[in-house]
């Protein structure tokens, strides 16, 4: 009897344990590899690939496939991406030297920041907006970028966004940021650099209005200590952290940022930390992340 | 063939001990004023970062003199920790210290950060925080073949290990 061999038994996994299993890659090449390989990994790759997407605002001639427009343009073309999106960062400031600032026109800034507001209008499961500042080491970003960046938020992602990361705020643009925080509902999470921004530029908002509840607020970058907690204890100031307050994060190091003038600034003034912890009654938990920054002992 | 070598090993020593100077010349060193007073509030959990690295006084002109000693976070944790009365406990439930050590004077820093236990796990455990279930230390050196196993593991502390035995110490160090 001649020897016949068994065909091998197919083994079926479930797609619930195929997701799990993607979920735990992190890398984009992989990930990249995984969706092309079977249909049944299409789904949770994708998820993972297009859970976060960076874009540069304004618009810069070394990046073009990083802009708002070219984002807007792809969700228009392969709509089924945008329910995979949860979280839009867009990197302000992104400065290469000369080339980028010659490139930069104040017309084109204003079509992305139109084509910035039509793509977020296309991401309906939108959790987390993040306005980081991209390259601060030399900064020159920050005073030739005047236009404010935040887009006009349409009702159902506004009611969607937990998350919000302005760090890339400026003086000039408390104003719109203090607008954009008004149509955000839900909001948990606020970071914040509070370096540039004084309390006297927002005095002219117009008062009256309902402070909106915040659960965690995390102060990073080269904030001072006592020029945020008067903006952030202000009548302005768009959150009620008295009441609402139950995370505190004061990180004033900053790993990419490394100024020598700030040595001369010694030592760094606490005292209004103190304040600060005593204004938010409903506080649970503080996080004090000053790397750096401690004093001698022998 | 030996000069050679010695010459090879010269220009990589030189390099290395450029490269670490230079690095640690970027380690900006501030110190901080008295810590907030948190006698009083009603936080449950409170994360620590410090940054242990020999200070420079070279960027500090009319304060030489001051940096140049190693420095230590705990000292301010301590300071801070201790702003709350005995008297007057408040219901911290955890407390994480994360504690990265400078690659550069690294055999030096350890000496000192362990020297200073006693002192953060006398005030921890005192009446002060009595609701403290959780304590969470982290360290993280690069000690560049100093020898760490004094430092792994918790048994050559006193203080610390009492910590452990009741129950309230995660004790993690991590060398890269």
């Amino acid at each position: 009897m001649a020897y016949k061999p068994r065909r091998p038994r197919r083994i079926t996994i479930p797609p619930e344990i195929i997701a799990e299993i993607v979920g735990y890659i992190w890398d984009e090449p992989t990930l990249l590899s995984c969706e092309q390989a079977a249909s049944v990994f299409h789904y949770p790759a994708r998820k993972n690939l297009f859970y976060k997407v960076c874009i540069a605002f304004p618009s810069r001639s070394r990046f073009p496939q990083k802009t708002p427009r070219s984002l807007y343009l792809k969700l228009k073309n392969l709509p089924g991406l945008a329910q995979f999106i949860r979280r839009l960062v867009v990197n302000v400031g992104l400065d290469h030297g000369e080339s980028d600032r010659e490139a930069y026109h104040m017309e084109d800034d204003e079509r992305q920041r139109v084509s910035l507001a039509k793509a977020i209008a296309r991401l309906p499961y939108l959790e987390a907006l993040e306005f980081p500042l991209y390259q601060r080491q030399h900064n020159v970003a920050r005073s030739w970028t005047q236009t404010p960046f935040f887009p006009a938020l349409p009702r159902t992602q506004a009611l969607n966004i937990t998350e919000l990361n302005v760090t890339a705020l400026n003086g000039q643009q408390f104003v719109s940021f203090h607008s954009l925080a008004m149509t955000l509902p839900n909001l948990k999470r606020l970071k914040v650099d509070l370096k540039d921004v004084h309390p006297d530029e927002a005095a002219h908002i117009a008062g009256g209005f309902q402070k909106r509840p915040l659960d965690t607020l995390e102060i990073v970058g080269k904030s001072n200590v006592k020029d945020s907690t008067t903006l952030i204890l202000s009548p302005t100031f768009p959150f009620d952290l008295a009441q609402t307050l139950r995370t505190l994060e004061f990180d004033e190091s900053d790993h990419h940022l490394i100024h020598l003038e700030s040595y001369y600034q010694i030592p760094r003034d606490l005292t209004d930390l103190t304040h600060l912890l005593r204004s938010c009654r409903n506080l649970t938990e503080f996080r004090f992340g000053p790397c750096r920054e401690f004093p001698i002992s022998h | 063939m030996v000069l050679t070598k010695w010459v090879l090993c010269s220009i990589f020593t030189a390099c290395a001990e450029y490269s670490f100077e230079s690095t640690e010349m970027l380690v900006p060193f501030v110190p901080l004023s008295r810590p907030p007073d948190i006698s009083g509030l009603s936080i449950e959990k409170i994360v620590l970062q410090g940054f242990m690295c020999e200070g420079h006084d070279r960027f500090l002109p009319g304060h030489r003199g001051l940096y140049t000693t190693a420095a230590s976070p705990l000292r301010w944790i301590v300071d801070l920790l201790q702003t709350v009365h005995p008297w007057a406990p408040i219901r911290l439930k955890e407390v994480k210290l994360h504690l990265f050590v400078s690659f550069h004077s690294c055999k030096e820093l350890l000496v000192l950060l362990f020297k200073q236990w006693d002192e953060v796990c006398g005030v921890l455990m005192s009446r002060r925080f009595p609701r403290l279930r959780k304590v969470h230390i982290r360290i993280v050196a690069n000690p560049l073949g100093i020898r760490t196993e004094l430092y792994r593991h918790t048994a050559n502390y006193p203080a610390l290990e009492r910590m452990r035995r009741a129950g309230l110490l995660k004790y993690e160090f991590v060398a890269f």
